[in-house]
């Protein structure tokens, strides 16, 4: 990291303020008038034909608005599918559940009431009669069919296969070959604000929905294809949110329920998840079975890699079925590896569906290969750091093409990895480790771990706009869910502005913010592209000459100057980019 | 039932069921909703406030129990003339919250903690005990814990060191 200039003090967060004084304000803490609670009825078994759910008593409740399970709609809206149609067709997701439960905490039926005493009230008085099945909760043993939870139609949800098959051979001539199972047990996203949503039907007959979710557009979009809203609009606001983990990322069956229970009641509806809930019926995180088989020479040099991979995807598929494929894509991790081969499946199991958690299948892979190596270097009794150097994509093969079909665009791997070392004194440690070892003490293990990120998947919307008075509005589509994103959005912003006549740029403007200590034009640039036509030589030159404009930009604790070069140089190309987009439709156009 | 309880200095009169718990009766009933929900049965520690003066989970007391007794609140915690508290202050200065629902939670408890013995600070074991209170499944632990060093004023500890011999239960990365 730099060291500071102008403005190179570390910066306070602007998001902090609000939140050391109890003013954040998270789904729950919304005061909207009139608003109702939602408690959910749920299934107390993991698989069963539901027999009758009776909510008489229910609605005799003290306070209870209203009460109702899939018998009492017309049509009880599909949870969206977020994965291939196809796998959803034949295992279809109610929001509330028809004739059969597939996991415990499946949403039976709904309860609203004034405030959440009287809704657990009449939640209590519901009478759920269900005949438990088998229940199945290891994705191979669900993978063989003997229990399906979807009659006539196979667990396995999707199955797939990536790079090739490897000779027989190979295993039997190498002069090392380990392999090893391991398992990634389900587990629970655990934000320390559980999933909560707010539904209040507007007057216009659309509805507004405060929600702690991470990707609000898709949320809207599927509210308004799952929701009867004659020429009614669908708004969604994310107020704070209290961590997410991958787990908010959905529109779950419960969020459909409260909007047609707002709709119902023409008021407000909220349900906060409780923790009791969340720790049962929420979608679940990992729940992956793997195998690994990793053959080397006798110098620790990789020769081929197989996997196989369950993942127990829960009782409806969902955004956890593609997770596996993810991860046998990125098994290979960081090293090339001549011959790979991986199979994955997505296979329901009797257990809440499974959804991305904290890196969405990347660390399962990573796991998997880094243990591997790891019993790799114990056979050959080789340095951990040594069989990794040995074995990484080299910098000079990028942009590499893995047998498992991704493309790796750039990297250092052996140079991040002597950085790490150095920086955690890896030689230290190990020293201290033979000095326990001979001596005795505590014992103290050291690892070894590299991890390659596959990012930049899926699209986001962004804008900057310049005002007059020399400020900026920069617009995100992304959203926060506690990492502070206004503070650092703020922090380097491109804007640009490009006048054509006949060919040629007659006048062009391009706005910098948090390049320098505060935001400028960067009036060299743009000296660039007056008189020429809008081509990419021209914004090429304009890059390079608003990345040398900015001098002195500040360094803080979330960029240093060289990145923040940098970063403006690809941001210009880009907003220029973008200028000369917009022109050649104008153009089109006319 | 009709209790009465005082507020951040503020008398309260309510009229609550026994079943209601204080946090609901200071969330809902008073409007204070920077006291906030992560678990409901006393391990999160998101909802500790200070009744009479000691920390306690608002989630496990129910409002009755507080009737004439003086409750203090996230909303409380700085002083009247607007200026922040100590602790407020340094977390934000030591980035110790990125969501912040835990935030109010730790902050109650790390005030009352200071205000009971500021030596606390100086004793890894026991400010580290202190902080396994509550729950933050953002930050990590270390930068509350230098926050809460950095209010009182601490200076850095034997907490630093690399372990003695034997000391298997403090491992931290050499390289002083």
């Amino acid at each position: 990291m730099a060291g500071p200039s102008a403005v190179g003090e570390a910066l306070t967060r602007v998001e902090d303020g609000p939140l050391l004084s109890g003013r954040g304000r998270f789904v729950a803490d919304l005061r909207v008038p009139g608003c109702a609670e939602a408690v959910f009825v749920r299934s107390e078994v993991a698989h069963g034909l539901v027999r009758r759910v009776d909510l008489g008593a229910a609605r005799q409740v003290p306070g209870v608005l209203g009460a109702w399970s899939a018998a009492d709609l017309a049509d009880v809206p599909r949870v969206p599918a977020m994965t291939d149609p196809e796998v959803t067709r034949d295992r279809p997701w109610p929001a509330l559940a028809t004739d059969r439960v597939r996991y415990a905490g499946e949403p039976l039926a709904v309860v609203v009431a004034g405030n959440r005493y009287l809704g657990e009230d009449g939640r209590d008085a519901a009478r759920v009669t269900i005949d438990a099945l088998p229940a199945v909760l290891d994705p191979a043993r669900a993978a063989l069919d003997e229990v399906r939870l979807f009659p006539g139609v196979s667990n396995v949800a999707v199955e797939t296969t990536v790079g090739e098959p490897v000779d027989p051979r190979v295993w039997d001539r190498a002069a090392v070959v380990v392999e090893a199972d391991y398992r990634h047990p389900l587990l629970c996203h655990t934000s320390l604000e559980a999933r909560a949503i707010l539904v209040r039907p507007d007057s216009g007959g659309g509805i507004t929905v405060w929600c702690s979710h991470q990707a609000p557009h898709r949320l809207r979009d599927d509210l308004a294809g799952a929701l009867d809203l004659p020429g009614g609009r669908v708004r969604v606001v994310v107020p704070d949110v209290g961590g997410a983990f991958g787990g908010k990322s959905e529109t779950w069956p419960e969020y459909l329920v409260v909007a047609l229970a707002a709709l119902r009641l023409g008021r407000p509806v909220r349900w906060v998840e409780d923790r009791a809930e969340a720790l049962t019926a929420a979608p679940r995180g990992r729940g992956q079975s793997q195998w690994v088989r990793l053959a080397a020479d006798a110098d620790g040099r990789f020769l081929a890699l197989e996997m196989r991979t369950d993942a127990a995807v829960g009782g409806y598929p969902h955004t956890g079925s593609f997770l596996p494929e993810v991860t046998a894509r990125m098994v290979c991790g960081a090293y090339a590896v001549p011959l790979v081969g991986a199979r994955a499946r997505a296979v329901l199991t009797t257990t809440p569906p499974l959804c991305p958690y904290r890196g969405a299948g990347r660390p399962e892979a990573a796991y998997a290969v880094e243990c591997t190596v790891d019993a790799l270097a114990r056979r050959l009794d080789m340095d951990p750091a040594e069989v990794r150097r040995r074995n990484f994509v080299p910098p000079d093969a990028f942009p590499y093409d893995t047998p498992t079909g991704f493309r790796y665009d750039s990297g250092n791997y052996a140079a991040a990895l002597e950085l790490a070392l150095k920086t955690a004194d890896h030689a230290r440690w190990r020293a201290e480790q033979g000095r326990r070892r001979a001596r005795g003490g505590a014992p103290l293990g050291v690892g070894v771990c590299t991890y390659v990120e596959r990012s930049g998947v899926g699209g986001e919307f962004g804008a900057v706009e310049a005002h007059p008075d020399g400020s900026f509005t920069a617009t995100s589509g992304c959203c926060s869910t506690g990492q502070g994103h206004a503070t650092s959005f703020a922090q380097l912003s491109v804007a640009a502005a490009l006048l054509v006549e006949e060919g040629v740029v007659v006048d062009a403007r391009l706005g910098l913010a948090g390049v320098a200590a505060r935001p400028v034009r960067a009036r060299d640039a743009e000296h660039v592209l007056v008189g020429r036509p809008p081509n990419e030589r021209a914004i090429t030159a304009a890059a390079v000459a608003a990345s040398a404009y900015t001098a002195d930009p500040p360094a803080d604790p979330h960029a240093d100057v060289a990145y923040r070069r940098h970063a403006a140089r690809i941001l210009v190309r880009r907003a220029l980019g973008q200028a000369l987009d917009d022109i050649s439709d104008i153009v089109e156009r006319s | 039932m009709r209790i009465s309880l005082t507020v951040n200095g503020e008398e309260r009169r309510l009229e609550v069921e026994p079943r209601r718990t204080l946090a609901d009766a200071l969330r809902e009933d008073c409007g204070l909703t920077g006291t906030r929900l992560g678990c409901e049965q006393g391990v999160c520690g998101a909802c500790t406030v200070r009744v009479d003066g000691a920390a306690v989970r608002s989630c496990l007391m129910f409002a009755v129990q507080c009737d004439g007794r003086t409750v203090r609140t996230v909303e409380g915690l700085a002083p009247a003339d607007g200026t922040p508290h100590p602790l407020q202050t340094a977390f934000t200065a030591e980035h110790a919250l990125q969501c912040g629902f835990c935030t109010p939670g730790f902050l109650m408890l790390a005030a009352t903690a200071l205000e009971d013995d500021p030596s606390l600070v100086h004793d890894p074991e026991r400010l580290r005990e202190l902080l396994t209170s509550n729950l933050c499944r953002c930050t990590g632990y270390e930068a509350i814990r230098r926050a809460v060093r950095r209010a009182a004023d601490a200076v850095p500890d034997r907490d630093e060191r690399v372990p003695e011999e034997g000391g298997g239960r403090t491992v931290l990365p050499p390289g002083e």
